[in-house]
């Protein structure tokens, strides 16, 4: 069973050991409580997500309007009132709409923006994967090299598989070469030996 | 005579020998006359002297202030230093336009030049399809949208530039930014010569790699020149708005990144052909599509200084590009067919494919969210906005796989990566982002997605640095020193460490966004003199109000003491100008204060003489690191595009010829 050798590989391991320290720590971040915001941020927050009026293509919260400045001081009001930001939000797309929303809902008719990005990654997935199974050699996977320590001498295209020492030779060779290429002399370390 | 009736003459020319260099390039291609051929190439550079000399008179004009002209009255006044008149010259849409049009001109005399030892084949048509485009932003300029038209009463001033425009920033962004439009147009130009030539061998990609190159670095600093100007000038203590024309210039750069990256495996493997050809024509046609978008006004925009009634003309002619490059496609996809096949995904091909799914789907994101409104206004009659939200929810996820991905691509092998060697190259790289992934916590980054975020920058970063190590290690072992290693190395494989060094740069940049993005904070609030607002541990004391007019220019600053923990860092002064002619467009002067990679952003939203001052201020750590990385980015793309030795093309020499040159 392939996943038992890996099992017993210490390579595999560590990593599931680093990958499980980690995701532990993200979890935590991500349940754990976040810092209390402040006013200020909690405002813009809310401003960030309304368009503002009578700019083109500004926020609430960026735009140095007149009108924008009165809007945050709405939100501020409405906050300090003990609004939470989704009703802030709800209050000014009762007065105006959803067009005073910066990015549309995600319902109705307008939850194709948020769909059509996701769809087309999918589609784009499943072609990639048809066009790389149809460029694959019909001789299916290639074993990859160290992965099973008693593998067979003729690999799946029925090749000689060549040994150890064999591979050691052809490396010498190959580094000898790469280096003549590279304008190199030969090496002085441990590399030569 | 004035000046404009020689830009006219120049104009009307310029087309006929445009005209002419199709009709020769290819009739004589056609009909295999040399001589036919060599006259479509010298009037392409003659196309290139009327447009120098057109637009040396658009100049002139302005600078002798030809108010006659109605291009330089509506677009300059007296009052204006000569740098923004000479500038001015791009201020407004026909201006803009024959500055598109001298660029192409030039850019192709330049291929004309550099490539006359290119394949006999292609060349006349590369300059038939650039002379056709440049025929068409010709025809506009001389029957649509001329600089050089003569107003009946000539106004003793003219009515000055809009204040937007008279900044440093602008004296280096729309050029930037619409030569990088531009310069898509080569690119496409050989896609398309080789799909009616049928010659897309080596020779070929390697040529339309660099001119990609090119492309690339000129977008990026455009690209860049924006979100510089954006942060100096808009106020709203952010560099990059999710904005239409923003995101219309981005679209191009993105597919330009995919296609050099999926290059690469029809470098070296063959494969991926029709895919590329693709990635050409959609970054060209969405050159144009951006162009468009400004032009049309279709879509809200802060950009909407450069609405007109063009737009229909640039839609026919974005409809004219596809039809004729999916037609030839089309046509050509037979001989498309990949000669070599796929191995595993685990390979460093398998990464350039997961890295152009990234790229595209980024592309897609945005241009769905740009054209969406329009979408929803002609189906709904709904009118809506697409905001900042909706592109960072969608793309900053898709982002973040780039980036990883970014580290694990270039340490794969071609071909097929053992478990072995993965593992080889990358447990120390994974052991730092690991760590990284535990520590950051502790100093504060207590979001999970900018944990997430910084861990996967800095495995793409280690990983890089781990593999410039080991090279470096090896020509060490050779008896090199470390530093000449480094240099040998380096400059031995300029292509490779060049994209290493912008992928550097982009993992700069991806840290300064995520740390300017989840830990900005801000205030607001009015401050009476003497009194003081804090934020972040700064406190900021109003001190007065300035009020001075120099030429034309009055000039509004206020001061504050700028204080951290008791002790006086520095004074500021944001302010604003308001310009002679345009009382009610006051441009913001944007107080902004480096420290330690933070910044400390001050707009001055209102005052009330000395007694109040109303304020908001941006803290914005890391910000300073989208400056630097877009600067190391920027290099990179360089140090690849810059010549290289004979070496490079030794070695291109032997590889292999993808598709044969047809009998």
């Amino acid at each position: 069973m392939r996943w038992q050798v890996l099992l017993r590989q210490r390579s595999f391991l560590i990593a599931l050991g680093v990958l499980l320290v980690v995701g532990t720590v993200w979890t935590a971040l991500a349940i754990g409580s976040a810092r209390p915001k402040s006013l200020d941020q909690r405002v813009y927050e809310v401003a960030a997500q309304l368009q503002c009026p009578v700019c083109n293509g500004e926020s609430v919260a960026s735009s140095p309007s007149g009108t924008a400045e009165v809007m945050r001081q709405v939100i501020r009001q409405k906050l300090q009132l003990g609004m939470s930001e989704q009703q802030v939000i709800a209050y000014f797309q009762q007065s105006y709409g959803d067009t005073i929303l910066e990015s549309p809902p995600k319902q109705g008719f307008t939850l194709l923006i948020w769909l059509g990005p996701l769809v087309m990654l999918l589609a784009g997935l499943v072609l990639l994967v048809t066009v790389v199974r149809e460029w694959q050699p019909a001789a299916a996977q290639l074993p990859a090299a160290g992965d099973a320590p008693g593998r067979v001498s003729e690999d799946a295209y029925g090749e000689h598989v060549l040994s150890e020492s064999e591979l050691r030779q052809l490396a010498d060779v190959l580094r000898r070469e790469l280096a003549a290429e590279e304008g190199l002399p030969p090496a002085v370390g441990k590399e030569s030996a | 005579m004035h000046f404009t009736d020689l830009g006219s003459v120049a104009l009307i020319l310029a087309l006929v020998f445009a005209l002419y260099a199709i009709a020769g390039s290819v009739l004589g291609a056609g009909t295999q006359r040399p001589a036919l051929v060599a006259s479509g190439r010298r009037s392409a550079l003659v196309v290139a002297a009327l447009l120098l000399l057109a637009a040396a008179a658009l100049v002139c004009a302005f600078l002798t202030r030809d108010f006659g002209a109605r291009y330089v009255a509506e677009h300059s006044s007296r009052a204006m230093p000569w740098y923004y008149t000479a500038a001015a010259f791009y201020g407004g849409q026909e201006g803009s336009l024959l500055y598109w049009a001298l660029m192409l001109s030039l850019f192709t005399a330049l291929a004309v030049l550099l490539h006359r030892r290119a394949p006999a084949p292609l060349m006349p048509y590369v300059v038939a399809v650039l002379m056709a485009i440049e025929s068409f932003y010709l025809i506009v300029l001389n029957f649509v949208s001329t600089p050089f038209a003569r107003l009946q009463i000539v106004p003793q001033d003219g009515s000055g530039l809009n204040p937007l425009l008279q900044d440093p920033g602008m004296l280096v962004h729309p050029p930037m930014l619409l030569m990088g439009y531009m310069s898509f147009s080569l690119p496409f130009a050989f896609a398309v010569a080789a799909m009616i030539t049928g010659t897309l061998d080596s020779g070929w990609l390697r040529a339309i790699r660099r001119w990609m190159l090119a492309s690339w670095s000129i977008q990026t600093t455009g690209l860049l020149l924006g979100m510089w100007w954006a942060y100096h000038v808009l106020g709203w203590g952010g560099y990059w708005g999710w904005d239409p024309v923003e995101n219309a210039a981005l679209l191009p750069w993105l597919t330009a990144t995919a296609f050099l990256h999926s290059s690469m495996v029809q470098e070296r493997r063959g494969t991926l052909k029709v895919w590329n050809l693709g990635l050409i024509i959609a970054s060209f046609a969405l050159s144009i599509f951006g162009t468009f978008e400004v032009r049309s006004g279709i879509i809200s925009s802060v950009h909407s200084f450069a609405y007109s009634d063009i737009g229909p003309y640039f839609l026919v002619f974005l409809g004219i590009i596809l039809f004729v490059s999916i037609g030839l496609f089309v046509y050509r996809l037979p001989r498309l067919r990949p000669e070599r096949e796929f191995d595993s995904v685990i390979s460093r091909e398998g990464s350039f494919l997961g890295n152009n799914l990234l790229l595209t789907g980024i592309a897609f994101a945005t241009f769905w969210g740009t054209v969406f409104p329009i979408i929803a206004q002609v189906v709904r009659g709904q009118t809506m906005t697409v905001g900042p939200t909706f592109y960072q929810q969608v793309n900053g996820p898709l982002f973040a796989a780039l980036i990883f991905l970014m580290g694990i691509g270039p340490l794969l092998a071609w071909r097929h990566a053992s478990w072995t060697s993965v593992w080889h190259n990358f447990r120390w790289p994974a052991l730092v982002a690991a760590s990284a992934a535990v520590l950051l916590p502790l100093i504060g980054v207590r979001s999970v997605w900018a944990d997430i975020g910084d861990t996967v920058c800095l495995f793409a970063a280690a990983t890089v640095l781990y593999e410039v190590w080991r090279g470096v290690r090896v020509r060490h072992g050779h008896g090199e020193a470390y530093p000449r290693a480094l240099g040998m190395l380096v400059s031995r494989h300029r292509e490779r460490y060049g994209g290493y060094l912008v992928h550097l740069g982009l993992v700069v940049l991806a840290l300064g966004v995520i740390g300017s993005q989840f830990y900005q904070t801000q205030a607001e609030g009015t401050v009476a003199r003497g009194h003081s607002l804090t934020l972040d541990g700064y406190a900021l004391t109003y001190l007065g109000v300035t009020d001075t007019t120099q030429s034309g220019v009055e000039v509004i600053q206020t001061y504050f003491r700028v204080s951290q923990g008791g002790h006086t860092i520095e004074q500021i002064a944001p302010g604003e100008r308001i310009f002679a002619g345009f009382p009610s467009q006051p441009t913001s002067i944007v107080s902004i204060t480096s420290q330690r990679l933070t910044d400390l952003y001050v707009f001055l939203a209102g005052y009330n003489g000395s007694a109040t001052a109303t304020i908001r201020v941006f803290v914005n750590p890391l910000v300073s690191l989208v400056w630097y990385g877009g600067l190391v980015m920027l290099t990179g793309g360089i140090f690849c595009w810059w010549p290289g030795r004979r070496r490079t093309a030794r070695l291109a020499e032997r590889a292999p010829q993808l598709v044969e040159v047809p009998a």
